[in-house]
């Protein structure tokens, strides 16, 4: 329904601003008419006024199509739809229109490149993934243009999602020597360091970071590569040269609350800060890295908190869902129609919307698409009880069970990609009450009873067991939650101490 | 009767008409007008025509009025133009000739004798053929000019004076007597530096000779002079007046002194000096000048004055690096370097030292005895060829740019200067012209091979390595020139855009221009890491052998300064070791298992490869160095020749990287850019060209090098790079 209605707003609009720059003809030529309203757009674009430059790209598309101006107009078009309202069927249909109408012009090999885009980004599951390469491989059918450096970019990055590593290293280093002065170059640079982790090469991968510091210095990329280059170096580059993984406990770091915290669920890290869900007081605390209080915000019955891929918080109370301070109740089909869920103990969302729910009464996790639309039990319907949910960059979700404590990895298509089993064999936690996700990919389990940290890599390989040993000799007595941040500092919350504690 | 024989009648005719033929294939000069051209030829048919009648004895007496209209024609011409022309005048004389013989032949003596007397009177000295006349008629002739004709002959001391009949030069004395009027006659007999001999009355006596023996009155001195060496010239009172040459007589060596005879010149006289004070002087190049005043008292003959110029030369040596460079001096080819001119005459001088790769240019100024040396720095040439314009840019505009690039290109201090000769440009790329040079301008037919070939002809044609043509393009709010800048041998130009009104911008333009091209970089062969965990970077590993292990150098070291510079992150102990001079060394303090030490980091180098892919670099000012440097540093020839190749591959030509440069690279195979970086660049060089089996088994070859590297010895190894290639190439 609703996308009916945009349709007809959007349609309307369109008539109008047909009549409008039929008006405007009698001003000159379309041709030139044409070049002033790309030329606005674009500013208009550049200032973030998205709605005004999109108006400007339409009275071309429609009213001026016989313009050369015409199909970059439908390009920019296409780039809105997918980078500001992330419309993935809009966009493909102005990138198609291109390729329909002006399969020889300019903006040709950017419409194969931005469909790619749009593939690749709707993707959920890595299959439509063949179908992005194919698109991007499109760009080069057209020598010289200046998609060619994105478009290897994005093959290096649809590869790496892949989970093909080594050419995704391939694709990165083709941007990095053949195209170095592009804005693509520092990106792949990272790139190749992440899927040189990937590969087992950790301390090659620290030598690439360490190049996008040096080369590009005051990048937003150099910061991620700086967190990069601490986690790596803890768990790599220290035994390397001999020396102990080592955590300690930030004595500077202590988070700036009047009372004792009081019945904690959660303490996860974003960009915006530490944030701690207290299901006593019902509310999430927010801190800065300081431990300077920075929010405190109400919130119903929780029972979770997790940090969605974009960086929003999603707290599961019991009959829905707050995404971002929204609340959303979630239905599932009976024989007696709708019902709403009742008993939420864990969410999750990944980059697209897509929300994961444990529901105590089903004993299930359950899908619901971006609407609120019930996909279905995931993986499967087996009755399965979840203490947390997590979702990685990649759309994997990440379960650690109730019944035996084990960690589950399952892809977005319900493949089982790990199963990790804690209280038996040689990790042998006795009891896992949170897991965490770093940006390597790095699975972090907390044992509460032993006080101890085990360690995964991306592959969910054993790497290491943060014991007393090595995080800071007794800083911790009770842990029952925790999160790392991007550069793998650990921030736990220690029932016993009811506080909140960084390892650094 | 006489007549005529056929062979003389031909010789008669061809002669004629030789004289005319030849005389109408002179281009027309003032004397010989049109007219009187066709009235030559015109009378010379007549005359032909006339002498066939005479030649025929039964109607010889026809001939009369045709040469009688001959005569007449010629007669009217002298009232009319008051000279003829020497054809004319000669074919009046025969028609003479011809007309008293036939007067002769027909028993009019009279009409014979006017008719010889008138020729006579025309010129003395005319003359019968007596080989092909009768006696009888010779006899007559002979007659006639005994009556006309008297004979002057004329000997004056000294020789050599110039004798005038009735103003009609006669000869130079001493003469045997020569055929003039008789009658009274005006005689006039001067030579230089006496005084003349006139006389108004000169009375000659037909057929007979007035012998005359004049002494000439000195009026000036004479003074010889005699120059060691010889072919100097002698300048009296400021005039020119000659130059002495040839060998001493052998009667006039006694006169030498201490000089040697066989230096000297023989006497050149200055003959007519007049009488009082003179200023001489003697001059030759490349000897000191010599200035006397000399007194000519008396009118006679002074002894020689030997006079001996002292060299004035100093000594020029001359080197380069490259040797071998051609050496001219002011424009003559003297020889090659090394080179030593002994004498080089004392003076201001162009030094031009040329080499294949570029040249240097000094004008000198050479003291007496003089030892000069120049180690000339050979320098490549830059020639500014012009600037072009869209139609719509205003011509003061056009005149404002040229000026300013002018002036600031004046300060180039790297290369030679030169402003192309319009013409020669021309000559040399005629229709394609300037546009040729700018990529927005040029044809879409105009291919790089092309572009390549008019380069290397203007180079070659004005002598420089680098070509340099501004385009100002149709103006819009600010005054934009794109100066391209195009290496002798490229097929793409540097572009550099300017806004001409930017007082800086030029000088920065200029700065691009100046900058040396890095061949080597310093290097200390290690990895240090930021992390969040350290404050300072952190050693993760140290290139085994490299500078830093053998410093003392660590992994795990954490570097708190260098240099006395606190350092917060690794891109800081770059940049200071990037500012350390190879070979000096760098103290670092480092934070090693929790206690602080010191040690000195020896620092060391690293071949560099040119910056890929940058639109601000200036790659074909970087080929015009390297090449330059290829010649003058052989210690780092293959590296230089390895970066020319490659500014080449970035500006699209990879047939010429393959052609030129990129084979002919040896490097060692080490670790680092060396061997397999050389064979990695060719491999991608032969896929650039489509040419895949060859680039196969290029990337074959180097992956015999798992070490090499690209850009420095620090940047990403080429083995990863290769296997990805020969993946894609299906291997």
């Amino acid at each position: 329904m609703t996308g009916i209605f945009r349709f007809r707003v959007g349609f309307g609009f369109v008539v109008l601003l047909g009549l409008f720059s039929s008006a405007l003809f009698g001003q000159g030529p379309p041709t030139e008419l044409a070049r002033q309203h790309l030329e606005s757009g674009i500013q208009f674009y550049q200032q973030g006024r998205y709605k005004q430059a999109l108006n400007d790209f339409q009275i071309i598309a429609t009213s001026m199509s016989g313009t050369e101006y015409a199909d970059d107009a439908l390009l920019r078009i296409g780039r809105y739809y997918l980078d500001i309202e992330e419309d993935f069927a809009r966009a493909k249909e102005s990138l198609d229109a291109i390729l329909r109408s002006y399969p020889t012009g300019d903006a040709a090999p950017g419409a194969y490149y931005y469909l790619g885009e749009v593939i690749f980004r709707s993707d959920r599951g890595g299959t439509a993934i063949d179908d992005a390469l194919a698109n991007y491989q499109r760009v080069f059918l057209y020598p010289g243009n200046a998609y060619i450096p994105a478009a290897i970019f994005s093959t290096g990055f649809a590869l790496e999602r892949q989970g093909n590593f080594r050419d995704a290293v391939d694709a990165y280093f083709q941007v990095i020597v053949d195209h170095p002065r592009s804005d693509w170059s520092v990106g792949a640079q990272l790139g190749v360091g992440r899927s040189l982790v990937r590969q087992g090469e950790p301390i090659l991968a620290m030598a690439q970071f360490q190049e996008v510091r040096n080369n590009y210095p005051d990048s937003v990329e150099a910061k991620e590569a700086l967190d990069w280059l601490t986690l790596l170096y803890r768990f790599y580059g220290a035994p390397s040269l001999g020396q102990a993984v080592n955590f300690r406990r930030d004595t500077t770091f202590r988070a700036a609350l009047a009372d004792k915290f009081k019945n904690v669920k959660a303490v996860r890290v974003s960009a915006s800060g530490i944030h701690v869900l207290e299901r006593g007081r019902k509310r999430v605390i927010t801190f800065d890295r300081t431990g300077k209080l920075v929010s405190t915000k109400r919130a119903v019955d929780p029972y979770s908190l997790v940090v969605d891929p974009r960086g929003q918080l999603v707290i599961a109370n019991n009959k829905g869902v707050v995404i971002e301070g929204q609340p959303k109740a979630f239905n599932v089909p009976t024989e007696d129609g709708p019902e709403q869920l009742q008993k939420i103990r864990a969410a999750a969302r990944d980059r697209l919307g897509e929300v994961y729910i444990f529901d105590q009464k089903r004993k299930a996790v359950l899908r619901f698409n971006d609407s609120g639309e019930f996909l279905g039990a995931f993986p499967d319907n087996s009755k399965r009880e979840v203490l947390a949910l997590e979702i990685d960059k990649n759309g994997n979700l990440v379960m650690l069970m109730k019944s035996d404590r084990s960690v589950h990895v399952y892809n977005p298509a319900g493949r089982t990609l790990a199963r990790i089993t804690t209280k038996k064999g040689g990790l042998n936690l006795k009891k896992a009450v949170d897991i965490a996700l770093d940006p390597a990919g790095f699975l972090y389990i907390l044992d509460q009873d032993r006080a101890q940290i085990a360690v995964f890599d991306a592959s969910y390989k054993f790497l290491t067991m943060l014991t007393a040993q090595n995080l800071g000799g007794g800083a911790l007595s009770k842990p029952t939650s925790l999160d790392v941040d991007a550069s793998g500092d650990l921030y736990v919350y220690d029932d016993k101490e009811k506080a909140l504690i960084r390892l650094n | 009767m006489f007549t005529m024989t056929k062979r003389k009648r031909l010789f008669v005719s061809i002669e004629l008409l030789l004289s005319f033929l030849i005389t109408a294939a002179v281009p027309a000069q003032d004397s010989v007008t049109l007219a009187e051209q066709e009235l030559t030829l015109r009378l010379s048919q007549q005359f032909q025509e006339a002498v066939e009648l005479f030649e025929d004895q039964g109607r010889q007496s026809q001939s009369i009025p045709f040469f009688s209209q001959i005569i007449e024609e010629v007669d009217n011409g002298r009232r009319l133009r008051d000279t003829v022309s020497d054809e004319l005048v000669e074919l009046q004389q025969k028609a003479y000739e011809h007309r008293a013989r036939a007067f002769f032949n027909a028993g009019n003596l009279q009409g014979a004798s006017d008719d010889f007397r008138q020729l006579l009177l025309d010129n003395p000295r005319y003359a019968l053929d007596a080989e092909f006349l009768s006696p009888r008629i010779i006899d007559y002739f002979e007659d006639q000019k005994n009556r006309l004709i008297g004979y002057i002959a004329v000997s004056t001391e000294p020789a050599g004076a110039r004798v005038m009949v009735n103003g009609e030069f006669i000869g130079i004395t001493n003469f045997f007597p020569v055929e003039v009027h008789t009658g009274i006659a005006r005689l006039e007999i001067t030579l230089e530096g006496h005084e003349s001999y006139i006389d108004e009355e000169f009375r000659i006596i037909p057929g007979e000779i007035a012998p005359l023996d004049i002494p000439l009155t000195r009026t000036s001195a004479r003074l010889p002079i005699i120059t060691d060496p010889p072919g100097v010239e002698i300048v009296v009172d400021g005039t020119l007046v000659g130059t002495t040459s040839g060998t001493l007589p052998p009667d006039l060596r006694s006169l030498t002194g201490d000089l040697d005879p066989n230096r000297l010149s023989a006497p050149f006289d200055i003959a007519a000096l007049p009488i009082g004070l003179h200023e001489i002087e003697l001059r030759l190049e490349c000897y000191k000048p010599v200035r006397f005043p000399f007194n000519a008292e008396q009118p006679r003959d002074y002894t020689p004055q030997i006079i001996k110029l002292v060299e004035s030369v100093g000594r020029v040596s001359i080197t380069s690096n490259p040797t071998d460079a051609r050496v001219f001096l002011d424009g003559i080819l003297k020889g090659t370097t090394p080179l030593e001119i002994d004498k080089v005459c004392s003076g201001p001088h162009r030094l031009e030292v040329k080499h294949a790769i570029g040249k240097y240019v000094e004008d000198i100024d050479v003291g007496v005895d003089e030892a000069l040396t120049f180690e000339c720095r050979i320098r490549p040439t830059l020639a500014i060829l012009g600037v072009v314009a869209d139609d719509d840019v205003p011509e003061r505009d056009l005149i404002d740019i040229r000026q300013k690039l002018d002036e600031a290109l004046r300060n180039l201090e790297h290369m030679n200067l030169v402003f192309a000769d319009a013409a020669i440009v021309e000559a040399q790329i005629g229709a394609e012209g300037l546009n040729a040079f700018i990529p927005s301008k040029r044809s879409s037919e105009l291919t790089p091979e092309r572009v390549r070939e008019l380069s290397e002809k203007l180079g070659e044609a004005l002598e420089v390595e680098a070509l340099l043509v501004g385009f100002v393009p149709a103006q819009r709010l600010t005054k934009d020139v794109i100066l391209h800048f195009l290496a002798v041998g490229s097929s793409a130009p540097d572009t550099y855009p300017l806004n001409y009104l930017d007082p800086q911008a030029l000088p920065l333009f200029l700065s691009a221009l100046s900058a040396p091209t890095k061949l080597h970089g310093s290097w200390v062969g290690l990895l240090a890491i930021d992390t969040k965990l350290h404050a300072g970077p952190v050693v993760l590993s140290v290139e085994a052998g490299g500078p830093a292990e053998q410093s003392g150098v660590l992994p795990g070291d954490v570097i708190v300064s260098a240099g006395g510079q606190s350092v917060t992150g690794a891109l800081g102990l770059l940049e200071a070791v990037r500012a350390a001079a190879p070979g000096s060394s760098l103290v670092l303090s480092i934070s090693r298992g929790g206690s602080s030490t010191q040690l000195d980091l020896n620092v060391g180098t690293t071949p560099l490869e040119l910056p890929t892919g940058d639109p601000h670099f200036l790659y074909n000012k970087a080929i015009v160095d390297l090449r330059h440097r290829m010649a003058v540093e052989p210690e780092v020839e293959h590296l230089a020749r390895l970066n020319v190749g490659l500014a080449h591959m970035q500006l699209g030509d990879y047939e010429t990287a393959l052609k030129e440069y990129l084979p002919r690279v040896i490097l060692p195979g080490t670790r680092g850019v060396s061997q397999g970086t050389v064979l990695y660049h060719i491999a991608v060089a032969y896929l650039m060209l489509g040419e895949r089996e060859e680039a196969k088994r290029v990337f074959q070859q180097a992956l015999a090098f798992p070490d090499a590297t690209l850009q420095s010895n620090d940047g990403p190894r080429v083995l990863p790079l290769v296997q990805r290639r020969l993946r894609e190439l299906g291997q």
